[in-house]
Parts: structure tokens; C-alpha cells; sequence
């Protein structure tokens, strides 16, 4: 079933919780709404839910209004933050809660929700904790249970509240492949909700970034990553160095680099920053060809098959990170105080006003002017 | 008998010892927990055990036939009326409260926290004063209720009245911090998952809030039963009408008849005795509940 979001607005006292917000999820996708917390992420999904009724706007269900339709007729599966399983009960108990309310004429036989309860739980494999409690599973195991239970009452729709958000770093891993799967077999559209970049980049079909109560950027992980439309959304997913300059003419003066950016010709001495992903910068011992910037290694650090190389640029005391493997960095036989180029392979440069300006993707070829490529030499060494 | 000395490796294997500066020395221990006995001696146990000393000095016999005299047994029948629909009527404005104050966002919630705290501050004798005043042959009701024959003050509906009162705060003030530390996650899945607001209550809510109203409940049911500055105040002490039991028990006593006094008053010391003895029971299942709940907690 899709969900729209009509320019949706929700504000609580003074707190605009969501600022007019529109977006479509289609049929039997998985959608991440990524933010930082206070983006108003969990506020829209429990729109959706019916947990909360929006100040304005439309919520549509397979094209049909649902805004103050009530929670009982959504067909909505929720799944919270820190699980909310009923404590006081089974596992099994809490399974099958969904389908012990309905109301007589709809509900099944006893046996019928013991076999149904018992494949749901054979799908989260926990079938042989029926009989415990909440309290005595781990936290990756009350997860599953929460899902079970959301599954029990065949949901349309599926929604998670920072479904890892909880969990310890290796469970959570794991968690996001069984979930995706999971998804991949059910086919029921779901929406969750999550500040950590890599899960919705890992895990959704579609993501839209929110922030401030507004949707940012909506595309898929692959766009939303290579192709950011606002500086918020560079800064938000990845890390980013980030270089103050000024643009004037379609040129970008980023200190002593001049870097063409047509698609700014109507700027005129704007202030304005250039963002380069760490694992865009390339590091070479010798000037090779084309623009290279000298810079002094300040740090190394080895994160697993990855080295995080901290690097300065010679005259100022700003610091700026690239990213290379960890054979690279025995290639090149990096020490801290060494001096190297480092050229850039793809720059987007964004105008310091509301108006955005983006590069094509391809054309990103940054021309790093060396001026100081003669000087090299008396940098040599510090 | 003699003891086996334990053997004990050389160097290794010390007793578990708490570092020095961490705990007091033998006898100052000695001391503090003497002191602590004695003065619970003093001040608890002598009094109770003078009370049952006292009521059965007479014998058996008078015993029985002081809480059996048919004043004693009006008192009784009384009490345990009040209690009953003081402890009913609190129960259900008490769970309505806490679940209002900690499941809802409303204004003037702050204000309504501190109103259900007011009987604790008010002292019970104002508290029944306040009741002539509003009920009483003078007071703002009583000409209409007179008119219409209808009788609160030196009756038994001020008695309940008063009560009611005093121990409105037991079962919410019991609720509302156990209410607010579950917070609302489970109400809202139960929501989801498709329940009306009744199924919500009984089967979420109610289950997981039911220690915690019982030890209410059992708070406001002493207090209840042993209430005694409010309820003399608009009981009128009409022997055999509207004494409760420890109005009966101080007449009793300004009447010189001790034994029966003493009497009356043990059976209001047991009622109490069994309160706390229901009370630890509760407080212990109510801990054990707790601990299941989050593990890795103490």
C-alpha cells in the first residue's frame, strides 16, 4: 500500500515539529526517514501511525484520505524505539495480543492464533521462548518480538520507530541484513525512522533526509550519498571537509585554489563553500599531473582495511582529513610531518545564500591550481 | 561440642575484609544497633504488648464480651463500612487521577498534583471542621438538607465523608510515580495493535500497575480504619450510632472501663498488624517485580 504525505504540519506549543512536509512512499517499499534527533522524524511517522493527528495537512493510504481515520482501522504495525512489549506477559502472550482484542466476530479460534503465533515466531526464529518473558530475552531478541507481534495482525503497513537504535553495534549489524530480508519476503510497505546514516544508507530502498521539520533531499541511498543538494545533507551523511572561499564569475577562490564552477556564473564575489568527501582526496608522494595542493601530514589513524589521514595545509593551521586503504598507506610510506599532494576528484562547491547550486556529477573534476608547486621544495622536511 | 578449626593456607585465602575507614568499629556497631533495639522496644513493642496485657488483665471473659457488647459491635460494623466505601470510592477516583496526570498532557496538571497532596497537609480535625461548615445544621448546605430531611453531620454519611477525605491521596499518590516511570509505550502499542481503550486498561495497564494499587489500597484502608480527629469532629459520638472504633475506644476510657477499652483497642491493633504484615509482603513481591523487570538492575 503507498502512503502520501501532504504538506503535513505539526507543531507542539511553540515547536514546529514538522513544517509542511510532502513525500510519497511507493507500494511495498522500504523508505528511511534519516535526521538528526528534533528533525521531526518520529513525530511524521507516528503520524502516519495515528498517534498523532497533524495541526494540517492530508495523510493518503493507497490514495484514499486516512488523516483522522482511527488507529484500529490503519492496519498500521508499529514497532517503538525500546520495543514496548507488554511486560507482564509472554512472549507468546504478547504475539498474540493483536489478535485476542479484535472484536468476537472477527477473532480466529484459539487453535488458529496458536498456529499463528507460533509461525510468527518460527519467522523471528524464537519459537522456543514463547513461554518467557520480556525481561529474560536479550535486546536484539525483544526486537524481533516486537516485529512478530506488529506482523500478527497483518499490517499494510509496517513502521519502526530507531528500530536498532537500542542494540550494541554487532546485534544492530546483524539485525539490518535479517530486517531487509525479512522485507524482501513480505513485501509490506515500511517506513523507519533512523538518525545513523549507514543504516538507512545499508538497509532502505528510498531515503529522505529531514531537518528542522523539513525534507531536505528524497532519493535513493546511491543519490543521496554521491549527490547531495544542500550543504545540510553533505555535512549529515559522511564526513566532509569543508573549504570557505568566495565565488565570482563561475570561478571559486577557495584560498589559493581557483576552481571553474559554471553552473555559478551569476554569482558575483559570493561567499561560498567547497565540500570533498575524505575518500575523494587522493594523496601522492610526488607532484604527478593536473592540480595537486602540497599539505603536511599531521595524523594517522588505521581503522580496519581504512587509514584516516589527517593533513594540513601549509601556511594555516586548518586541518582537513582524507581517506585511503590501508595499502595505499604502505605504498606510500606515509609519516606524520611528511609533506604530499593531495589533488581532489570530486568538489561541490554551495553559495553561502538559500539558493542552491549543484554540479553536474560527472564535470565534478576539480582544477586545484598549484601555485605552490614550485615551493615544494622548501617545504620539504619541516 | 567442640569446633573444628578451620584451616587456613598461609598467604593466600584472607576472610573477606571491608577496607578500614569503610565501617565502624565492633563496639561502636554494638552500640548503634542496642541503641536502635531499645528504643524500638521502648516506643513500639512495649505499648502494643501493653495493649494486649491490659485488655486481657480481666480475663478471657471480659475479653469477649467487651467486643462482643452490641455498642462495640455497631462500632466495628461501622468501621469497617467506612473503610469499605472510602477504600472503593478512593480506588476509583485514585487510578483516574494517575492515569489523567500521567498519560495526558493538560493544563493545570502541576495544580491538581498539589490539590491531591492537600488532606496530607490539612490536619484532620480542620478537615472535619470543614464538613460542619459545609454540611452542618448552620452550615451553607444545611438549611436545604434539613428541608429535605436529609442527615451528614452526626450521621454516618459525614463519618464516610470525612474519611473519604482524609485518605484520597493513598491510592493516587501510590500510582502516579509508578505510572509515570512505566510512561506510555505500551498503552500506545496496545493502540496499535488494534485494542479499544477498556481492552488498553485491563489488559495493559491494570496488570502492570496491580502491586502498586494493592499497597494503595492497603495504605488507605489502615488509615481509614484507625482515623480519628476528622471523624470525631462529625461523628457527634452518639454511643451505639456513630462511634467508630477508636471513637469507641476513647469513650471507653473517659469511662474509666479500662479492660474494655484495651479490648476494643487490640482489635484495632490486630486490624493494624495485619495491614503491615500484608503491607511487607506486598513490598517485597512489589521489589521482586521491579528487579525482573530491568535486568541488570540491583
Amino acid at each position: 500500500m503507498s502512503i502520501s504525505i501532504c504538506n503535513v504540519t505539526k507543531t507542539f506549543g511553540k515547536f514546529k515539529a514538522l513544517d509542511n512536509i510532502s513525500l510519497e512512499v511507493n507500494d511495498g517499499e522500504l523508505f528511511a526517514l534519516l535526521g538528526p534527533s528534533g528533525s521531526g522524524k518520529t513525530t511524521l511517522l507516528r503520524i502516519i501511525a495515528g498517534l498523532e493527528i497533524p495541526d494540517s495537512g492530508t495523510i493518503l493510504f493507497h490514495g484514499k484520505d486516512a488523516t483522522m481515520r482511527p488507529m484500529r482501522e490503519r492496519r498500521v504495525g508499529f514497532v517503538f524505539q525500546h520495543f514496548a512489549l507488554f511486560r507482564h506477559m509472554t512472549i507468546f502472550d504478547n504475539v498474540a495480543f493483536g489478535l485476542r482484542v479484535r472484536p468476537p466476530q472477527l477473532r480466529l479460534s484459539k487453535n488458529d492464533i496458536r498456529d499463528r503465533v507460533m509461525s510468527l515466531l518460527h519467522l523471528v526464529q524464537l519459537e522456543s521462548f514463547a513461554g518467557r518473558y520480556p525481561s529474560q530475552l536479550s535486546g536484539g531478541q525483544r526486537q524481533r518480538v516486537a516485529l512478530a507481534r506488529a506482523l500478527a495482525v497483518e499490517p499494510q503497513v509496517m513502521l519502526l520507530d530507531e528500530p536498532f537504535g537500542s542494540l550494541d553495534a554487532r546485534v544492530r549489524a546483524e539485525l539490518r541484513r535479517w530486517l531487509r530480508r525479512l522485507h524482501d519476503e513480505l513485501q509490506i510497505t515500511s517506513v523507519f525512522v533512523t538518525h545513523d546514516q549507514e543504516e538507512a544508507l545499508e538497509v532502505a530502498d528510498r531515503v529522505a533526509v529531514t531537518n528542522e521539520g523539513r525534507v531536505e533531499q528524497i532519493g535513493t541511498p546511491y543519490e543521496i550519498y554521491n549527490n547531495p543538494i544542500s550543504p545540510f545533507v553533505y555535512e549529515f551523511i559522511g564526513n566532509v571537509n569543508l573549504f570557505q572561499g568566495r565565488v565570482h564569475d563561475g570561478v571559486a577562490f577557495m584560498g589559493d585554489v581557483q576552481l571553474p564552477v559554471p553552473e555559478l556564473a551569476h554569482a558575483k564575489d559570493t561567499p561560498a563553500t567547497a565540500y570533498v568527501r575524505p575518500h575523494d582526496l587522493q594523496i601522492n608522494r610526488q607532484y604527478q599531473s593536473g592540480l595537486a595542493l602540497p599539505a603536511k601530514v599531521v595524523d594517522i589513524r588505521t581503522i580496519g582495511p581504512i587509514a584516516r589521514i589527517s593533513l594540513m595545509y601549509p601556511g594555516n593551521n586548518k586541518t582537513y582529513e582524507a581517506q585511503i586503504t590501508i595499502d595505499r598507506l604502505a605504498e606510500l610510506d606515509l609519516r606524520i610531518d611528511d609533506v604530499v599532494f593531495v589533488s581532489a576528484s570530486r568538489v561541490k562547491v554551495f553559495l553561502h545564500d538559500t539558493e542552491v547550486q549543484s554540479l553536474p556529477e560527472p564535470a565534478a573534476q576539480p582544477e586545484v591550481k598549484k601555485k605552490h608547486s614550485k615551493t615544494s621544495s622548501d617545504l620539504d622536511k619541516v | 561440642m567442640k569446633a573444628t578449626p578451620v584451616e587456613k593456607p598461609q598467604g593466600c585465602l584472607r576472610d573477606y575484609r571491608i577496607a578500614p575507614g569503610l565501617t565502624e568499629s565492633a563496639r561502636v556497631r554494638v552500640l548503634l544497633i542496642v541503641g536502635a533495639l531499645a528504643y524500638l522496644g521502648l516506643f513500639l513493642m512495649l505499648p502494643l504488648i501493653v495493649v494486649f496485657s491490659e485488655a486481657l488483665q480481666k480475663g478471657f471473659a471480659v475479653y469477649v464480651a467487651s467486643i462482643t457488647n452490641p455498642d462495640a459491635l455497631v462500632a466495628i460494623r461501622l468501621t469497617l463500612l467506612t473503610a469499605l466505601v472510602s477504600v472503593t470510592v478512593n480506588l476509583v477516583f485514585g487510578v483516574a487521577a494517575a492515569w489523567a496526570i500521567t498519560k495526558f498532557r493538560f493544563w493545570g496538571k502541576g495544580f491538581l498534583i498539589t490539590l491531591i497532596d492537600l488532606p496530607f497537609a490539612i490536619s484532620p480535625v480542620v478537615a472535619g471542621l470543614i464538613f460542619v461548615l459545609l454540611f452542618g445544621s448552620r452550615g451553607w448546605f444545611g438549611p436545604w438538607l434539613s428541608e429535605h430531611n436529609i442527615k451528614i453531620i452526626f450521621a454516618m454519611p459525614g463519618i464516610i465523608l470525612a474519611t473519604m477525605f482524609i485518605t484520597l491521596p493513598f491510592v493516587a499518590r501510590e500510582l502516579i510515580p509508578l505510572m509515570q516511570s512505566q510512561g506510555t509505550d505500551e498503552e500506545e502499542a496496545a493502540l496499535t495493535l488494534g485494542a479499544n481503550g477498556w481492552q488498553t486498561f485491563f489488559r495493559v495497564t491494570l496488570p502492570n500497575i496491580a502491586w502498586g494499587l494493592l499497597y494503595g489500597i492497603i495504605l488507605c484502608n489502615a488509615r481509614a480504619m484507625g482515623e480519628f480527629g476528622a471523624v470525631s469532629v462529625v461523628s457527634g459520638h452518639l454511643r451505639g450510632v456513630t462511634t467508630t472504633l477508636p471513637l469507641h475506644v476513647e469513650i471507653l476510657y473517659n469511662e474509666y472501663q479500662f479492660a474494655a477499652a484495651f479490648a476494643v483497642a487490640s482489635l484495632l491493633s490486630l486490624l493494624a498488624l495485619l495491614t503491615i504484615i500484608a503491607r511487607s509482603t506486598l513490598e517485597w513481591r512489589l521489589h521482586r517485580q521491579m528487579t525482573i523487570d530491568t535486568p541488570g538492575g540491583p
